[in-house]
């Protein structure tokens, strides 16, 4: 940071204390030995100082030799012939550089306190915090754009394992939704809402200068909660984090970033005496909420009434009626609770070590890490083992080089969540989680001798009975594991004073493998079936390797004009190949590879080679060190476009005006900074196809075992990229001594020539094509303030407070005539989605649901002077009917929907918007509270105005099948007249469980996301201990204590799943649970 | 005036540096060239006879992609059909077996039918020009496979146009965005004008036979376009060139019979002597789907089983006095054993047989294929179909004798007495019978209901289709229920699905489905 500087270091010397130097000429040893010797004491002369640093540099003060000094601050080094200065440096004190000019041999030398200059230093650091944009750094003062910085000072307490769910909440305009509750399961990211319909939604990440493997991750993986860029990174390493939002500041990615890119700076070893930290933290997992269902007894009532719509003439079911006389009495009498019996209380421990430190020439910081997770759901699991070395090496005043290292190796269990085999042939999975909702209640969970699970393929009571969810979580094998090698090589060249060179090679490699496997004895099943011996397996990595070059060059700089130029050429080449393999039938059990015996029923493979070249060019002007005019410029290449490449160039601007600087602002004090800025840009991205404007053939095993080709696209001749214009409108201003501080954006972006799979008329032979169409504005505000409320000192409480809130806007402005919208629908759960001009993304569809009609005559249309309406005949009246005018005529004890049309017919003209899956609001408030020793930080999150389609209280409220249902149920209508809201018990019932607003919840909350209380042990007490600390603290976290909501489902915090514009479908997944943990750090 | 200089200063060396930058992406166009393209490109591919033979299976393994549409327009309405008890048979199944099916019906969906036509238009188009690129490519070859490709076109387009009458004729591979198609349905006979053209250009091109037993049989030889055209004759009911066509094929098939005893040959191993075209099944490449279709007793995933009753229905027609062992589920065979087992499976509505056929290793025999042999060939053309067509143009055209010695060849057989002169009889009695005489050897192989269509559509004939299929009906629908049906013969075809109509702009539904 000072060496960045320059000015700054002037500014330093100008008013440092001069050095005190006593020169003392040794007659004898001159002009006949080559030896240098000498005396280093501390301050005050009396001390002679130990282990201080001496160092021959040559002109260009690269060093020659060094040495350090003895017990008696002795020191005797051989003077070299290219030797041009002698170097004295200790930590803490300053350093002290003699030309060796005039000959001299001896030395005493006095080393000063740097005591009083540090406190200037980080009155400087903190002025002039720079923004990390990854290719490029800005001084914050002088940014233009919009960029948050989250603080990990609060962070660092959270019983996290990845960066994705620590960062929810920390800053405006950052939208974060879990997968799961798993663990290692990722998080979808959204930045300022969804500007593409069919591309890709999710920002680019950037580790210390390098872009990662992140959305275009192709490894064929069986993982059903996606891949997160950074989820095996550790948290631990992470120095800082900036999240580059409007079009200006991530112009510098071009159509990687259009969406956003969080630019994660890892640390790094400052100089210093070297410090080893330990820290620690074990964390104990509530199992979360669930839905309550109901009991044997009650599911057995409702089995019974169910079967045939209610009539019961005692001839079927006999199992169930509770005949305890009969042989298989065991298996249909008991109470269990399936939801209890496969989870658990979880556990979580993690362990970090990291050794930082450095001098004069060289810096290093060394991270080790080690994660252990066990999930609430059995058979979930997630272990990490992580180590990061970043090394600094400041060859010459020149030439400076750092490597970095990184390695992460994961396991993760995931045979509690969904396993990857349809069990149904109609693309339904295994899902212990779904399945222990489903499977019958009065079923037991072990076998008539207690030596086995439960498993009944043949009882006639209920297909659940072969599907025991205990059984296949404990017999099944699901397993990723994955390994992560990062590398980074930086060199920077100062060609001249004003022109610098930085060159940057890294590579990401990232191996995963999945093994997957699941024996017959698990469902019972026979040989042949193809849950039979089952198994799956897949194996792939990617690499990624990145060059970086940057010149950068300062052609003008003086007191009222500055001007830097930068040009950044940037090559990327990412490989992947991967193959998956599934298989069923093995000769046994134990043989769980793919071995010749088992039936292989898919193999698939991916092969990818990726290139993509980036340039562009920055001018920077800061004019009186108040106005400010970023522009940008940015071409890029893509080998997936095929041989007829199109070169994008995306421009951007940005200017910023420092308000407090001129002179009407002077007088007002308590003002130290207003900085209104504006930013315009432009991104914009083609779709993610090989060989765009090519026909391309594809190839495979086919007839007779014979290799055969067919085309498998048409060439894009019409398409053009999607284009994203950016507004963005902001002012970060700081008052009152900079106690309150914060940062307001209000941006506007308009993506034209949307992207959009239309679907084609079959006969083309195609099933859909991208076109370019209408446009979709996305805006809204963002606002982040940062108070001191309570300054505090050593004995006063300090409480500082930081609160975010965001808002967007999505809208689509205008898509074109001849587009039927319905050939954009996605649907899910029966509820579908459209595309219709002045709409948003994220709208659904469905019934209105009104209740339930509770006797028959209440279904009887009447007109709206409120008399009968009849049939043809004139003597029957006339009953709201399902699907069409001959389709099911509703009754009592079944679902009430709002006819919009009035046609007595319920059907798809009736189906209106029943909800909107955007939020209108969403930020966090988090607050540190320091007194003494004691620090208290208490975090909030919230997300308001959404709706979700809750899928899993739908699955336990439909009343389908033979399946296990929610206690809920145990109200439904039973006989004429009752009133009540859930409908009568009936199978196979469709008009009673189509997708209506009875399951469409809206999802807003607010939660108490953790509670951390650290004690710092004080510097006397810690060295009382003898133990060779340097400092201590323990602390307690307490995470997801509460949450805020209406929200019927299991946890508020829908996973984003699914296509775009269907989202927030709550899909039985984990919750996220509630933790506490108690952790310990300690550095030496 | 000495900072204007400097900022000029600066503009040059800016300038300079765009300069370098234009240069530099010359430079990079090659560093954006990838060694390994992930897949082949059209300037890349065209290059080589192989190419164009790898293209040519593409064509053959389409029709294993289409094959289960295939199946459901042209088999399944058959009386014959009762639903399975597996998992596979879903309402959609249901629709075509009550005779009751709705444009939201995903089986009526053409497209993976149109995309194989797509992949034949694009062959047909790209291939001749290979011919000038390898030098080892031969004119003669390069015929005999464009012949194979306007087969299977024609052969694709006879299919839809039986099972929707008007359809689009796409002629033109689809390869870029910027191409404009008609897509508007054609009326029928415009389409099996298209056909013959097809068919022609078929036949004067395609070889007579190949020597590799999978090829003779499972590619499209000269009687195979044979077979196919005489086929689209009968639909055109143009009965003396049917004659004519068939004649050609007796030449070669008349002594291939295979003997009563070997009957299960022609299902297992398949490519029997009688064979014209079927499509090969092999341990590589896509596997059969017949089995899965099918099995019951094995797998219980099946989606078809055998109407009981209306086989008891045949059976006492076809061989007065009714006898337990003719009453078999597939074919006018000798025993009861050709199904695995004689006790009827219950579907929930009524006595359903397995189809045995396809399943088992050999008749008379109670055991499965194995899983290894369950590579079933499904038989587009065998030759007692050619004489069950010739039993129908003779009929058609008043000789009831040489109908009636067609169907003997057959039975003689399979063994059964041949029918006294004058024991068919005629007009409408005559072709019920024939009908079962059909289902009775080619039943669930993929045809029986386009026949009863295509003689019921024959004037004064409409009520052979009708009561056929509300006789015990294998769904228990009253015959009242599926007659007022089926009353329209509008309804004997399909309509457009419900998607397609709406992603199609010049596709209008049948006014028939337009309230469905």
């Amino acid at each position: 940071m000072i060496y960045n500087n320059l000015k700054m270091t002037k500014i330093l010397l100008n008013i440092a204390i001069l050095i005190c130097l006593l020169f003392v000429l040794n007659q004898a040893a001159f002009g006949q030995t080559a030896l240098l010797r000498g005396v280093v004491f501390e301050e005050d002369k009396n001390h002679p100082l130990p282990g201080a640093t001496v160092m021959l540099v040559n002109q260009n003060n690269r060093v020659l030799s060094g040495i350090i000094t003895d017990v008696d601050g002795k020191f005797e080094i051989k003077k070299l012939d290219d030797a041009a200065k002698i170097v004295f440096s200790f930590i803490g004190l300053k350093t002290q550089v003699f030309d060796l000019k005039n000959n001299a041999a001896s030395f005493t030398v006095v080393m000063i306190s740097e005591n009083k200059e540090i406190d200037m230093v980080e009155i400087v650091a903190d002025k002039k915090p720079k923004a990390d944009m990854g290719f490029i750094s800005i001084d914050k003062k002088e940014l233009s754009s919009a960029v948050a910085s989250i603080d990990m000072e609060e962070m660092k307490n959270l019983p996290v394992t990845s960066v994705d769910q620590m960062i929810q909440g920390a800053a405006p305009g950052l939208q974060i939704v879990a997968a799961s509750g798993d663990p290692g399961a990722a998080a979808s990211i959204r930045i300022r809402g969804i500007s593409s319909i069919t591309g890709i939604n999710d920002p680019l990440w950037v580790i210390d200068g390098a872009e990662i493997i992140g959305d275009n991750y192709k490894v064929e993986s069986i993982t059903d909660f996606g891949f997160s860029p950074i989820g095996d990174i550790d948290p631990a390493d992470i120095e800082s984090i900036d999240i580059l939002k409007d079009a200006s500041a991530t112009a510098l990615y071009g159509s990687k970033g259009a969406n956003g890119v969080i630019v994660i700076k890892t640390k790094r070893g400052k100089r210093g005496k070297p410090e080893f930290t330990f820290s620690s933290k074990f964390t104990y997992t509530q199992v979360p909420r669930t839905i309550p269902m109901m009991s044997g007894d009650e599911q057995r009532i409702f089995s019974i009434e169910s079967y045939k719509t209610g009539t019961d003439d005692g001839s079927f079911l006999p199992e169930l009626r509770g005949d305890l006389t009969r042989s298989d009495a065991w298996e249909y009498n008991n109470n269990t609770d399936w939801m209890d019996q496969i989870t658990r209380d979880g556990f979580y421990q993690q362990y970090n070590t990291s050794l930082t430190g450095g001098g004069e020439r060289i810096s290093y910081y060394w991270g080790l890490g080690y994660t252990n997770q066990y999930g609430t759901t059995k058979g979930t699991g997630y272990d990490r083992f992580n180590t990061r070395f970043n090394l600094d090496y400041r060859i010459s005043d020149k030439l400076k080089v750092s490597a970095d290292l990184s390695y992460v190796n994961t396991l993760t269990d995931k045979r509690g969540q969904e396993h990857p085999i349809d069990y149904n042939s109609a693309g339904d999975n295994i899902h212990p989680i779904e399945f222990a909702r489903a499977i019958g209640a009065f079923y037991p969970v072990y076998s008539k001798n207690g030596l086995n699970y439960f498993i009944d393929r043949e009882s006639t009571v209920s297909y659940t009975g072969r599907y025991n969810p205990l059984a296949i979580i404990d017999y099944s094998t699901y397993l990723t594991k994955s390994n992560r090698f990062m590398a980074s090589t930086v060199l920077e060249y100062k060609i001249r004073d004003n022109l610098e060179f930085r060159s940057q090679v890294s590579v990401d490699f990232r191996e995963a493998a999945d093994e997957y496997f699941l024996p017959g004895y698990a469902t019972a099943a026979l040989p042949g079936e193809t849950l039979y011996n089952a198994g799956r397996q897949t194996d792939g990595y990617q690499l990624m390797l990145t060059n970086n070059n940057r010149l950068s060059w300062i052609p003008v700089n003086t007191a009222n004009h500055r001007l830097t130029i930068s040009g950044v050429l940037n090559l990327t080449t990412d490989k992947n190949n991967s193959t998956s393999l599934s298989y069923s039938n093995g000769a046994s059990p134990e043989l769980r590879a793919s071995d010749a015996s088992a039936v292989i029923a898919e193999a698939s493979g991916t092969y990818g080679n990726r290139k993509n070249i980036g340039m562009f060019i920055q001018g920077h002007y800061v004019l009186k060190d108040r106005y400010f005019l970023t522009v940008t410029g940015k071409m890029e290449g893509d080998s997936r476009y095929g041989k007829d490449n199109l070169y994008s160039i995306f421009p951007a601007i940005g200017a910023g005006w420092e308000l407090s600087k001129e002179g009407f602002l002077a007088s007002a004090g308590w003002i130290n900074s207003v900085k209104p800025r504006y930013a315009f840009g432009i991104t914009g991205s083609l779709p993610d196809i090989l060989n765009l404007y090519d026909v391309a053939y594809e190839t495979g095993t086919g007839y007779m075992g014979k290799t055969y080709t067919y085309p498998a696209k048409f060439a894009y001749d019409n398409i053009k990229e999607e284009r994203t214009v950016e507004h963005n409108a902001g002012v970060d201003w700081s008052l009152f001594n900079n106690r309150l501080s914060g940062q307001f954006d209000y941006y506007s972006r308009t993506t034209d020539d949307l992207l959009l799979k239309e679907t084609l008329s079959s006969t083309l032979g195609y099933s859909s094509q991208y076109i370019n169409f209408g446009s979709v504005r996305n805006s809204g505000i963002e606002l982040g303030i940062t108070g001191v409320i309570l300054k505090g000192s050593s004995t006063k409480l300090r409480w500082k407070t930081f609160f975010n809130i965001a808002r967007n806007r999505n809208k689509l402005l205008s898509l074109p005539d001849n587009l039927d919208d319905n050939a954009f629908t996605a649907s899910k759960e029966g509820y579908t989605s459209k595309l219709q001009k002045g709409d948003v993304i994220g709208g659904f569809y469905g019934y209105r649901a009104l209740g339930v009609y509770a006797t028959d005559d209440d279904a009887i249309l009447k007109d709206e002077k409120g008399s009968v309406i009849y049939e043809a005949d004139g003597v029957t009246p006339k009953y709201m009917r399902y699907g069409s005018n001959t389709g099911h005529q509703f009754r009592g004890g079944d679902m009430v929907y709002q006819d919009f049309n009035g046609d007595g017919i319920i059907n798809e003209l009736d189906k209106v918007q029943v909800g909107d899956a955007n939020p209108d609001i969403y930020g966090g408030w988090n607050n540190t509270f320091n007194y003494r020793s004691w620090i208290l930080s208490i975090n909030f999150q919230y997300q308001m105005g959404n709706d979700v389609i809750n899928g899993t209280r739908k699955s336990v409220e439909w009343m389908h099948d033979s399946r296990n249902q929610a206690k809920s149920v145990t109200n439904r209508w039973r006989k004429q007249g009752d009133i009540t809201d859930i409908p009568r018990a009936q199978r196979l019932a469709y008009w009673n469980e189509d997708a209506s607003t009875r399951w469409v919840e809206d999802a807003s909350y607010v939660r108490l996301k953790s509670v951390s209380l650290t004690y710092n042990f004080d510097s006397e007490a810690v060295s009382r201990l003898k133990l060779g600390f340097r400092s201590m603290s323990v602390y307690f976290t307490g995470y997801n204590l509460y949450t805020w909501t209406k929200y019927l489902g299991i946890d508020p915090e829908v996973p984003v799943t699914g296509t775009v514009n269907m989202f927030s479908v709550d899909d039985n997944a984990t919750a996220p649970a509630r933790q506490f943990t108690v952790g310990l750090r300690a550095s030496f | 005036m000495k900072r204007t200089a400097c900022f000029m200063n600066i503009f040059t060396k800016i300038k300079c540096g765009l300069l370098g930058v234009v240069i530099l992406i010359s430079g990079c166009d090659s560093f954006l060239e990838v060694d390994t393209p992930d897949n082949l490109v059209q300037d890349e591919f065209w290059q080589n006879r192989d190419q164009v033979y790898s293209s040519l299976m593409g064509i053959y393994t389409s029709l294993n992609g289409s094959l289960n549409s295939l199946h459901i327009w042209g088999d399944i309405r058959s009386s014959f059909y009762a639903p399975g008890v597996g998992t596979e048979f879903t309402p959609e199944y249901a629709q075509f077996l009550l005779h009751d099916i709705y444009p939201k019906n995903d089986l009526v969906s053409w497209s993976q039918v149109y995309k194989s036509i797509t992949w034949i238009n694009s062959f047909i188009k790209n291939a001749p020009g290979t011919l000038a690129k390898d030098p080892t490519f031969e004119q003669d070859e390069l015929n005999i496979m464009m012949g194979e490709a306007h087969a299977v076109r024609a052969l694709y387009y006879f299919y839809l146009v039986r099972a929707f009458k008007d359809v689009p004729i796409i002629k033109e591979p689809y390869e870029s965005d910027s191409q404009e198609f008609n897509t508007a349905a054609f009326p029928e006979n415009e389409v099996l004008a298209f056909i013959e053209e097809d068919l022609d250009l078929a036949l004067k091109n395609t070889s007579e036979t190949f020597d590799n037993v999978n090829e003779k049989y499972g590619r499209v030889t000269k009687n195979a376009v044979r077979a196919v055209w005489a086929d689209v004759k009968l639909w055109k009911n143009e009965y003396q060139a049917c004659l004519d066509l068939c004649s050609v094929i007796d030449a070669t098939y008349a002594t291939s019979l295979v003997r009563p005893l070997d009957w299960y040959t022609i299902f297992n191993p398949g490519n029997s002597p009688e064979s014209i075209f079927e499509l090969q099944y092999t341990q590589q490449g896509p596997s059969s789907p017949l089995y899965n279709w099918f099995s019951f007793f094995d797998v219980g995933k099946e989606k078809y089983l055998a109407n009981a009753a209306n086989i008891a229905i045949n059976s006492a027609d076809l061989y007065p006095p009714a006898s337990e062992k003719y009453s078999t589920s597939d074919t006018i065979r000798l025993k009861s054993f050709s199904t695995y087992n004689v006790d009827a499976v219950s579907n929930g509505y009524g006595g359903a047989f397995e189809v045995y056929k396809f399943l088992g290793q050999a008749a008379y025999q109670e055991a499965y294929r194995s899983p290894n042999e369950r590579t079933a060939n499904y038989i587009f053309y065998r030759y007692r179909e050619i004489l069950l067509m010739k039993a129908e143009a003779y009929a058609m055209l008043g000789n009831y004798t040489g109908a009636e010695a067609c169907i003997n060849l057959i039975r003689e057989h399979c063994d059964i007495p041949s029918l006294q002169p004058g024991e068919a009889g005629e007009g409408i009695e005559f072709f019920t019978r024939l009908l079962m005489e059909r289902e009775f050897e080619l039943g669930f192989e993929g045809k029986e209901w386009f026949a009863a269509v295509r003689v019921s559509r024959r004037p004064g004939y409409q009520t052979v289709v009708i009561d056929k299929a509300a006789t015990e009906h294998s769904m228990g629908q009253s015959y009242q229920v599926i007659r007022a049906r089926l009353m329209n013969p509008e309804s004997w075809f399909l309509p457009y699905h419900y998607d397609e109509v709406e992603n199609n702009q010049q596709l209008e539904q049948k006014e028939f489905y337009q309230n469905k």
